[in-house]
């Protein structure tokens, strides 16, 4: 039975998928046919891609522990729409039908989109990577061999003129799997929502946010509560009798406040302390062997969090709000340095569960100073600010 | 080659040192740098200049230097590796510069090391002992050279002893001890292979000849004496001494060492190191911190890559005819006639030399004997002077390039000869009035040299005009045709 | 005319030993002039060699190692001096007969690629995440000689490489009596 070939679509030309194969090596990696060195910053996001809650994981695993060498016609600069074309290669690989180099196939599917939280497929230039895959749908057509074409909406817009072609168009992975006929066990996962029902959730989450904004927002003004001694200062005005410069409105004793806590819903980003686990060590964390302890590090202003001793941590981490959209996720160190290498290029999609990991060396001779902007989609905006001192 | 002929060149192990210098003073972190005299002075165990140390001198020089800059955190073998061989620039500013840095990072002054603008002083419970920043360069030769003696062999051994040096607080005896150990290979291995034998044979001529033509007990040394004993040793039956060049540069190594060393000092060469005379230690000398620095021919500044790339002497007619005068320096002046005798009619005999072992026909080989294409004493002159013009001119378009930015009463006097040496010095490197960094740098090291090389001619061409070149010359003639005839004659 | 007292006995032997030394320095640095070819590799490019600065393999400088073993003992000395991890002799044979190697913050192991049996994954793992990575593995034999690859940057503290079953780090390797070194 002849197998079927996939292809990555990118703006460079189709990047054929050789191989998936499952390795027993700590990581997984991606490489060029006929190559040994992995291809490093593809291989770091193949690797959270196919274990723990990546989709690969989740669509056929799950694989907490198991790790997989991709091998690749050519390599891709950047982007992440490869994601869909890698999900497809290893369901078919499961069933060994992903056809190999020298391999003429039964059926070629190319394809793109980046596969976001909830399989939710994106991916841009669509027009120039199938402008650029012409010679593929040549040869395709030439061969009699039929041609899947799969990716998100808008693919479809752009006419094909090909006999034998299929394009398939959905927003979420598991849709395109269905069908190619690809099983999936879909492990741990919420049911993919469809658009609509994501924009009326997503309606009365916004609702339900900017309600919490605004009582915050008045709660703030009124009672000074984004200073870390807030209720003390509110206690102060209790027992020296003074008032708020808003003389119509009476005091509110501290019983009767309301718990607000500093933990909004309107945070745009929170930093936890990563510690390990009693009776374990942070290099076991680094080295993700087992999960750390997370802890809420407290906002001591509405930008700045409290200054954290390294003497006890692994590490922070970084987790963005999961109701919010992020346009722009900007890390900047000021001074000194985590031990992840290149933290210069992180944005939303670094982010896993929405959390991102910042590891801290052993020894720590000179404070890691460091702030991180965002900006969601709407518009909200903020930097935060953090330091980690010896 | 004959039996009796000493030869200057031999295969074998007096090859493999040459090698290794080589290696070393070719490499591209010295080139330029002249450190090849003094390094091969140190290689065997020469006396350098006015120095009043004795030949382990050098190797206690090292020893402090290693003890130094562990403090200034170049620790333990690695950084020991990273000072002697990562520097990719061996000069005395490079040096100075990271030396000066580390000690402000190390909160240098500390109660052991002192650094100041002459180098770094290390203070013992013994004294005190200075290395001067321009003593480094030679140094960092001197390590790379005997951590390849032997064929890399000693590389271990001298590292483990120079561990030593570093362990614990400044310590003379651990110095001296490491030093004595260092000095006792060195020793062996000069021996072991260095040809001493042709060089002894030399001064065991030289010397009673000198003494059988002193009438007073005191040696002289001039231009006949060379002469007479080029004359009556290249034709010996046994072991002559046939080239001239090797007999004028005998006999200035003769004077070098009379001058250097005072007779009367009490050094020992193969004393070892310490505190316990009556044990046969002697002390290292009191003053070996005032290395001093030898002649040697500023041309060899001009091999530095930033200045090769800059048209400063044409080969052939600039630079090639002032090589061996900048060689020799001071002594040329001293042995004019010598060294005119040297210009003019070594070259002739190599024209034999080779002619006989290239098998060249026999009137061409008449020709040379007779001496008919030696270049006079006058046209010698000429060429000399032709040379000096130009580098005054040199100079002068130096000044020009470096002139002060700010009103300058000395560079107003030659400001105007110093614009038009420069406008007229269609060379490469002198097409922009405004020099980057590594220009500047180029020109400010040949600026340091060329008043030395002007002044040797000067004085050398001062020298000439106290004779008559053309009846010296036809006086020399028939003195040096006769002499190869009687060397060379039966061979026509 | 120069003239000096005619020095006798110790001064002159003094005097003599100077004038050989003198003599035979003159010899070596003339000698150096003359000599045209020189094949001799400097110390100084051994170590930047040892620390990564040339290109493995340089040609000239194998050949010179291969043929001095007081230059290879130099060179393992340069390169131990600099290394980040150094692995004495294997402990235990592990994945048929390549053994696993540890040191204090590393361990090497092994695995056969299932995708290509003709290629193994060296593995290594560091157990704490250091500013300076390893970015080199060099196994140094009895009389060292050396084998040296390149190792990708580490993630999450491990580095993995995938090399030819029958390639010269997996020969060297093979023999627990191998120096392993990251530098």
């Amino acid at each position: 039975m002849k197998k079927v070939a996939v292809y990555i679509a990118t703006t460079n030309g189709p990047v054929q998928i050789e191989l998936v194969s499952k390795e027993n090596i700590p990581r997984s990696e991606v490489v060029l046919s006929g190559d040994f060195i992995p291809l490093e910053n593809m291989s770091s996001e193949y690797h959270h891609f196919v274990i723990g809650s990546g989709p690969v994981s989740r669509a056929f695993g799950p694989f907490p522990n198991t790790s997989f060498h991709m091998e690749l016609t050519s390599s891709i600069d950047s982007g992440r729409s490869w994601h869909l074309a890698a999900l497809i290669a290893h369901g078919l690989a499961q069933n060994n039908e992903l056809a190999g180099p020298k391999e003429e196939p039964g059926q070629i599917i190319w394809a793109t989109g980046r596969l976001g939280n909830n399989f939710e497929v994106e991916a841009d230039h669509l027009d120039k990577k199938l402008m650029l895959s012409t010679n593929l749908f040549d040869y395709a057509e030439k061969k009699h061999i039929p041609l899947f074409i799969a990716g998100p909406s808008g693919i479809k817009k752009t006419v094909l003129p090909y006999k034998d072609v299929t394009v398939f168009e959905a927003d979420d992975g598991y849709s395109i799997l269905d069908a190619l006929d690809i099983n999936y066990t879909n492990v741990q996962d919420s049911p993919p929502k469809l658009l609509k029902e994501k924009t009326k959730t997503h309606g009365i989450k916004v609702f339900v946010a900017v309600a919490a904004g605004v009582f915050c927002l008045f709660a703030a003004t009124y009672f000074n509560l984004f200073q870390s001694n807030g209720i003390a200062n509110l206690k102060n005005q209790m027992t020296d009798g003074k008032e708020e410069s808003n003389n119509n409105t009476p005091p509110i004793t501290a019983s009767d406040q309301p718990s607000i806590s500093k933990k909004t819903d309107n945070q745009l980003v929170k930093i936890h302390s990563l510690k390990p686990p009693s009776g374990y060590n942070c290099a076991e964390v680094h080295l993700g062997n087992i999960d750390g302890e997370l802890s809420e590090i407290k906002l001591v202003t509405s930008s700045k969090f409290k200054a954290t001793q390294n003497k006890r941590i692994c590490g922070v981490a970084l987790q963005l709000n999961p109701n919010r959209i992020f346009k722009i996720v900007k890390l900047t160190i000021e001074s000194g340095k985590f031990v992840n290498g290149d933290t210069n290029h992180i944005d939303s999609e670094s982010f896993r569960d929405s959390l991102f990991y910042l590891y801290t060396p052993h020894f720590l001779e000179t404070p890691i100073k460091y702030n991180v902007y965002v900006k969601t989609e709407k518009g909200q905006s903020g930097t935060i600010a953090h330091q980690i001192d010896p | 080659m004959s039996d009796g002929t000493i030869h200057l060149l031999r295969a074998g192990a007096g090859d493999s040192i040459v090698e290794q210098f080589k290696t070393i003073v070719e490499s591209e972190r010295f080139q330029g740098i002249p450190i090849a005299t003094r390094l091969s002075l140190i290689i065997t165990g020469a006396r350098s200049g006015k120095s009043q140390g004795n030949r382990d001198t050098p190797i206690y020089e090292l020893c402090h230097l290693v003890n130094a800059i562990a403090a200034l955190g170049y620790t333990g073998a690695a950084g020991r590796f990273e000072f002697f061989f990562g520097l990719k620039r061996v000069t005395t500013g490079n040096i100075q510069q990271l030396i000066n840095e580390r000690s402000r990072e190390y909160n240098w002054p500390t109660k052991e090391h002192i650094v100041s603008d002459r180098g770094i002083k290390a203070i013992t419970a013994d004294g005190d002992f200075e290395i001067w920043f321009k003593r480094m360069p030679v140094l960092i030769a001197f390590f790379e050279f005997i951590s390849g003696m032997d064929d890399v062999t000693f590389f271990a051994e001298l590292n483990d002893l120079l561990d030593q040096v570093t362990d614990g607080p400044i310590s003379t005896r651990n110095i001296k001890d490491a030093s004595n150990k260092i000095s006792s290979k060195l020793r062996l291995w000069r021996r072991a292979n260095i040809s001493w034998a042709e060089h002894e044979e030399k001064f065991d001529r030289i010397t009673p000849f000198l003494s059988q033509n002193s009438a007073d007990g005191y040696w002289t040394i001039d231009d006949d004496i060379i002469f007479d004993f080029w004359r009556q040793n290249s034709v010996l039956d046994k072991k002559s001494i046939r080239e001239y060049a090797t007999v004028f540069n005998a006999f200035v190594t003769l004077l070098r060492v009379m001058r250097s060393g005072s007779t009367a000092e009490a050094v020992s060469s193969a004393m070892p190191l310490g505190t316990d005379f009556d044990a046969g230690e002697i002390e290292a000398s009191d003053d070996m911190g005032a290395v001093a620095e030898d002649w040697s021919s500023p041309l060899e500044t001009f091999d530095h890559p930033h200045l090769k790339n800059i048209g400063f002497f044409k080969g052939e007619s600039e630079r090639a005819p002032i090589e061996q005068l900048m060689e020799y320096g001071p002594d040329a002046l001293g042995l004019s006639r010598s060294f005119m005798r040297l210009e003019s009619f070594s070259p002739v005999q190599s024209t034999i030399t080779n002619g006989i072992r290239f098998g060249t026909e026999k009137a061409l080989l008449k020709a040379a004997i007779n001496c008919e294409k030696a270049k006079s004493y006058t046209h010698i002159s000429e060429t000399l002077h032709e040379v000096l013009e130009h580098v005054e001119q040199l100079q002068l378009a130096v000044i020009f390039l470096l002139r002060p930015s700010e009103e300058n009463e000395a560079f107003k006097k030659i400001e105007e000869r110093a614009r038009k040496a420069f406008n007229n010095m269609r060379r490469k490197g002198f097409k922009d009035k405004e020099l980057n960094e590594d220009q500047r740098d180029a020109f400010l090291m040949a600026a340091d040299v060329l008043p030395s090389i002007t002044s040797q001619i000067r004085n050398f061409l001062q020298k000439l005009r106290e004779q008559n070149l053309t009846i010296t010359f036809d006086a020399d003639i028939p003195k040096f045709s006769e002499q190869f005839h009687m060397i060379y004659g039966e061979r026509l | 005319m120069t003239r000096f007292k005619a020095p006798t006995g110790d001064d002159l032997s003094t005097i003599k030993d100077q004038f050989v030394a003198n003599s035979a320095a003159q010899y070596i640095s003339s000698g150096s002039e003359n000599k045209i070819n020189n094949d001799s590799i400097p110390l100084s490019k051994i170590y930047a060699y040892a620390k990564g600065e040339i290109s493995y393999p340089d040609p000239k400088i194998e050949n010179a190692l291969r043929s001095s073993p007081g230059l290879r003992t130099a060179y393992k000395r340069m390169i131990t001096g600099t290394a980040n991890y150094t692995f004495q002799r294997a402990i235990a044979a592990s994945e048929g007969d390549l053994p696993t190697r540890k040191t204090v913050g590393a361990e090497i192991t092994f695995s056969t690629s299932s995708a290509h049996q003709d290629r193994v994954y060296i593995i290594i793992k560091l157990a704490s995440v250091i500013d300076s990575v390893p970015e080199a593995l060099m196994v140094f034999d009895t009389e060292d000689h050396s084998v040296c690859i390149d190792l990708p940057a580490p993630q999450g503290g491990i580095i993995q490489t995938l090399v030819a079953k029958n390639s010269d780090i997996i020969a060297a390797l093979k023999n627990p009596d191998t120096n392993v070194i990251l530098r």
